[in-house]
């Protein structure tokens, strides 16, 4: 049983995520930032259709299970394209265009390999268990490349606001994931905590893209090296 | 050629990265995934 709150994050995720779209439309950012828009297009579309299946069907029946976690390995693998596409533009100058798309692939199939060797002993529901499994083991790799594409942007002194502010909201929300994982580990007890806290970590991306594409030009300029840089 | 392997490497390099990370974050786990990609509460897994 869903209560208030649950319906209010459903609908505000659906509204940050409209919010994303529109804004990039607004600001002519649409095809600059594709792959994200057509994630997050993708994420609103599904958001709507998860709410027509619960609606249908019930939130316990095997359609929602099932329709939830499908669709969300797909949008997982639409975030990790949509997180190389960054890779592109911080390494644009570097024309290694080529070689990030070859990494790009060559690092999902390895993590489809591995998830399938994690799940290859069960012997029921093996596609479920596949889905889930990548869709999981994405989320860490796509932690890790946010991270590396972070030391990236430091090292190549990478001073566009807009693809830094586009960086980091990806390293929150990421780290936010594996933060709440380990935390839930320690604290299983804490059922209203985390029956909430992944779809108002889920809000941040949204928010924080919307924010980006709205309120910083595309010509603003930051100096992320600073941040490394200890003062004397 | 170099750069290839490069790549190749780097693609390994975080692979093993990751799913080290992973193995640490969810070491004795029994908690059901965590998974957010759009809207809509979390349903328990089928097993």
């Amino acid at each position: 049983m869903l209560g208030p709150a649950d319906y209010v994050l459903w609908f505000l995720t659906a509204l940050l995520e409209a919010g994303v779209v529109l804004c990039a439309l607004k600001r002519h950012s649409f095809r600059r930032y594709l792959a994200l828009n057509i994630y997050m297009l993708g994420s609103l579309v599904v958001t709507i259709l998860r709410f027509w299946v619960f609606s249908h069907y019930g939130f316990s029946s095997a359609q929602y299970l099932y329709f939830y976690f499908y669709s969300d390995a797909l949008l997982t693998v639409g975030l990790y394209f949509a997180l190389i596409t960054l890779y592109s533009f911080v390494l644009s100058e570097l024309q290694t265009g080529r070689n990030v798309r070859l990494a790009a692939i060559v690092l999902l199939a390895g993590t489809a390999f591995f998830s399938y060797q994690v799940i290859q002993q069960s012997s029921d529901r093996m596609l479920t268990r596949f889905v889930i499994e990548l869709s999981q083991n994405l989320y860490f790799v796509g932690l890790v490349l946010t991270y590396l594409l972070w030391g990236a942007i430091l090292k190549l002194r990478e001073t566009r606001a807009q693809i830094i502010q586009l960086v980091l909201s990806l390293g929150l929300y990421f780290s936010a994931f594996a933060a709440t994982y380990a935390l839930r580990n320690l604290y299983p007890g804490l059922h209203l905590v985390w029956g909430h806290l992944p779809q108002v970590i889920a809000l941040s991306l949204p928010l924080a893209w919307a924010y980006t594409i709205w309120r910083i030009p595309v010509e603003a300029r930051l100096a992320p090296a600073r941040l490394a840089v200890v003062s004397r | 050629m170099s750069r290839k392997l490069n790549s190749l490497l780097l693609a390994m390099l975080v692979l093993t990265a990751a799913m080290g990370l992973k193995t640490i974050v969810t070491a004795h786990s029994n908690t059901p995934v965590v998974v957010a990609n759009a809207g809509g509460p979390t349903p328990p897994t089928p097993w």
